[in-house]
């Protein structure tokens, strides 16, 4: 086949599809690797959890400064709450935890099921009919998404303590007021639509890291530019798929509006 | 049995001080990095041309869909809609949606392009330096060097080093335009926001420090991400698997460094700052 740029970048996105849909079925069958999901939500949990913490802090001290400069400047501090709950839950809290589902989780299976594959594990997998995306990839899948509903919900817990400690201590905000307007622009729809989207981004940032581990090439360049360009898609596909599942529930009026 | 809990001992208890080892060797690694930057500028001229040339347009794969610059605008730009969308539907509630503009000027030179931007640097560029630099580590090339006379500190650390500052700001300055435009499409030609409300606002409230305040900022990241990456590529070991490790292992590190580091560079510039005004 005559590889045009346009087949070039094509046939990879086509075979992802193909791939993700394989494991959408595998999904369904049994066994389900019971033993393999445990030790996968252990390894990703024990990989995420430490960068998460240490990530979050900065990420939402630095929103939460900026914003409360604004609301000093306006005279209104006090509210500064709102701004830490509303920009918390519907953006900070998911991105911030597709950042650590991109960073440290995709890029640990990437490794992982790269050093199977050019070890030829896979492939010895296969001949003893073992299939690989049943064994391997549906487990890390799930595992990352359910690692990924919990991640949300630490950032969202780092986030609003993180804005009250800068917002009370260094900026001079009233705890009491602080806690009261934290929910004047979020509400509980919010919080589920932000947990929802944090699982879709575990389940595509784990699918890229098991489709790229699959397909590396030999060599140590092999894997190490397939953990490379892991990262690179997942963040890639993040921000489309964040304004799609951001802007779908608000036109239907499913989030917002009604506070 | 008794050596194995002694050996467990030393495990538990060595932890801190193979820590603090590493934290030295990483230390020792940036300086010796930071201090052939002469040499590095002076003698591989060649070598400086051709990466800065490679981190603007990636290799491999990542160049067919548009390199690191690419990337990094595809990635701001869908983040500049993502505020856009969010934005107006909060400045809704309060009936403020005029004010589209003013956020768009205020959060995207100070939040949404260091954040995002940042990230996608550390993913794309750092992260193809530690697989470079660890691939030639585990093949041996690095030694190779060494033994023709060639000191590879300079010619492949310092180099990278350079390239990266050099590039990062150009490239920097794309992801800024790329949030701009992001916002603005998204809320005047979707929203149906006016588009000279939307110009009004964004004119009134844009300030030069800002956006002078955010290269501060990008030089900042684009030094720790390059020392951080091409630390973790230089030292890797253990083999293919070895070095897909290694990447990883960069971009947790990198991800931390990058927004600690924003978070001083923000703090230092602006909490003193009066000139952003509202009431006068």
């Amino acid at each position: 086949m005559v590889m045009t740029p346009l087949t070039r970048i094509a046939t990879p996105i086509g075979d992802f599809f193909a791939f993700a849909l394989d494991t959408f079925v595998a999904v369904f069958r049994r066994p389900f690797q019971w033993r393999e999901f445990i030790q996968q939500t252990w390894f990703v949990a024990s990989v995420s959890l430490g960068p998460a913490i240490l990530l979050g802090i900065p990420f939402v001290a630095m929103v939460t400064f900026q914003f409360n400069l604004i609301l000093t400047e306006l005279g209104a501090i006090d509210l500064s709450g709102s701004g830490s709950g509303f920009a918390t839950i519907t953006q900070i809290g998911p991105v911030a935890t597709t950042f650590i589902i991109a960073g440290a989780s995709s890029t640990a299976i990437c490794a992982d099921i790269g050093a199977r594959r050019i070890r030829e594990e896979l492939d010895a997998m296969m001949v003893l009919g073992i299939d690989p995306v049943q064994r391997l990839v549906v487990p890390r899948v799930l595992a990352t998404a359910l690692c990924a509903f919990l991640l949300n919900g630490v950032m969202i817990l780092i986030g609003l303590t993180g804005g009250f400690v800068f917002a009370v201590f260094l900026q001079g905000a009233s705890p009491g007021q602080y806690v009261d307007s934290m929910k004047l622009l979020v509400g509980f729809p919010d919080l589920v639509h932000g947990e929802l989207r944090a699982v879709a981004f575990g389940v595509v940032g784990a699918l890229v890291g098991c489709y790229r581990g699959m397909t590396c090439a030999g060599g140590p360049r092999g894997v190490g530019n397939a953990v490379n360009e892991t990262v690179v898609y997942t963040f890639l596909a993040l921000f489309p798929l964040n304004i799609l599942l951001t802007q779908v529930p608000y036109s239907l009026g499913i989030v917002g509006g009604n506070h | 049995m008794a050596g194995g809990f002694r050996r467990g001992l030393v495990h538990v208890f060595g932890a801190p001080l193979r820590l603090l080892d590493d934290l030295g060797h990483q230390a020792s690694f940036y300086g010796q990095a930071l201090a052939w930057t002469p040499k590095a500028v002076k003698d591989y001229k060649t070598e400086q041309v051709r990466l800065i040339a490679e981190v603007g347009m990636s290799s491999g794969a990542l160049a067919v869909i548009g390199g690191s610059s690419i990337i990094t605008l595809f990635i701001t730009l869908f983040a500049g809609v993502t505020g856009g969308v969010q934005t107006f539907d909060a400045l809704k509630n309060l009936q403020l949606e005029a004010l589209g503009g003013f956020a768009s000027a205020i959060i995207t030179p100070r939040l949404l392009t260091p954040i995002v931007a940042g990230a996608a640097l550390a993913a794309t560029v750092g992260s193809g330096f530690t697989a470079q630099l660890g691939a030639m580590r585990v093949a041996e090339e690095i030694d190779a060097l060494e033994v023709m006379g060639v000191r590879s500190l300079p010619y492949l650390v310092t180099t990278r080093l350079v390239a990266g500052m050099i590039t990062i700001v150009p490239i920097f300055a794309m992801a800024m335009v790329g949030g701009w435009i992001g916002w603005k499409v998204t809320q005047v030609n979707f929203f149906g926001l006016s588009e000279g409300t939307f110009n009004h606002y964004m004119n009134t409230f844009m300030q030069w420090q800002d956006v002078m305040f955010a290269f501060a900022q990008a030089v900042g990241i684009a030094i720790v991400i390059i020392l951080i990456h091409t630390y973790y590529g230089y030292t890797a070991s253990g083999g293919p698997a070895g070095v897909g490790q290694a990447v990883g292992r960069a971009v947790r590190t990198s991800l931390i460094a990058v927004m600690t580091i924003e978070l001083c560079i923000a703090m230092a510039l602006y909490a003193n700052s009066d000139a952003f005004r509202i009431s006068g």
